[in-house]
């Protein structure tokens, strides 16, 4: 990896997923809210982890408490292996 | 997660020094005022500025559309003073096309400010901007659950091409348009992560 002197100019990149590529296993509904950015992380990840068993299924964050999501997400992180990053 | 405002590192070139530069949610408002109507305000020529592939694009409403969409992010790098130096929207529910069946995170526009392309002016401000936006997306992939994998489709230069392939992006194919679909695999997705401190 080079270092921050030598990284590239980043060059410009754009292009729409073809709806082919759109995984249709993945279901936000446009009627779930995300009041935060941890409600926007755990409902993605119970999106594109649908195998996860969790007690909370409905979507419906409004009666949990910031510490109750959170504690949901590291649970959900522990069964998918996901190490927490450093920094 | 996005950990949001975070910093990301810029190079900054003038001052030969590497600075902290915040990462911000890019809002339809912050995108119309900071790019859209700043951008393409550099004195260089307009026949020239025309030629970059994104001076038709429309920030304004490629951060509007993410914002009802929970499956869509659009983040900014924009300094103290209120200056937006690199822009980028991603999806996470595109299919990865190097591992059947799983997932990856897909980078739908990425861009830095015209006056930090070197080929548009003597003296950019800051180099590692597209950098930064691309190991935000490898940071969110792995967060998800989707070990870092990452999808984009490249613009048909060398130049563009260079740049992820030296990230340890993999060519898979070429569309009908033209564009080169590259994929970041988990492997090295977890190497860039463990180079940078962050595994």
């Amino acid at each position: 990896m080079k270092t921050i002197e030598e990284r590239d100019f980043v060059p410009v990149l754009g292009a729409d997923l073809p709806p082919s590529r759109v995984r249709e296993d993945v279901s936000l509904p446009s009627e779930l809210v995300a009041r935060s950015n941890l409600d926007k992380h755990l409902l993605r990840l119970l999106a594109l982890h649908p195998e996860v068993t969790v007690a909370f299924r409905n979507s419906n964050l409004s009666q949990l408490d910031e510490s109750t999501k959170q504690s949901l997400v590291n649970d959900i992180n522990q069964l998918l292996g996901i190490k927490p990053l450093k920094k | 997660m996005l950990n949001i405002p975070q910093n990301v590192f810029l190079f900054e070139v003038a001052g030969h020094r590497t600075v902290q530069t915040p990462l911000v949610d890019l809002d339809p408002s912050l995108a119309q005022s900071q790019i859209d109507s700043a951008w393409w305000t550099i004195p260089v020529a307009s026949e020239k500025l025309q030629r970059e592939d994104d001076s038709h694009w429309n920030w304004q409403d490629l951060a509007d559309s993410c914002q009802t969409q929970l499956a869509w992010d659009a983040v900014a790098i924009q300094t103290p003073g209120g200056q937006v130096e690199g822009a980028m929207t991603f999806r996470i529910d595109a299919e990865s096309l190097l591992e059947n069946g799983k997932g990856v995170v897909y980078i739908d526009r990425l861009a830095a400010a015209p006056h930090n392309r070197p080929w548009l002016v003597d003296t950019p401000r800051y180099r590692g901007v597209g950098t930064a936006l691309v190991l935000v997306v490898v940071q969110e992939s792995y967060k998800l659950g989707l070990e870092g994998r990452v999808g984009l489709s490249s613009l048909p230069s060398p130049r563009t091409r260079d740049f992820y392939q030296n990230r340890g992006f993999q060519e898979i194919s070429q569309q009908a348009n033209g564009l080169f679909d590259l994929e970041l695999p988990a492997v090295s997705a977890e190497n860039w992560l463990r180079q940078e401190g962050l595994l």
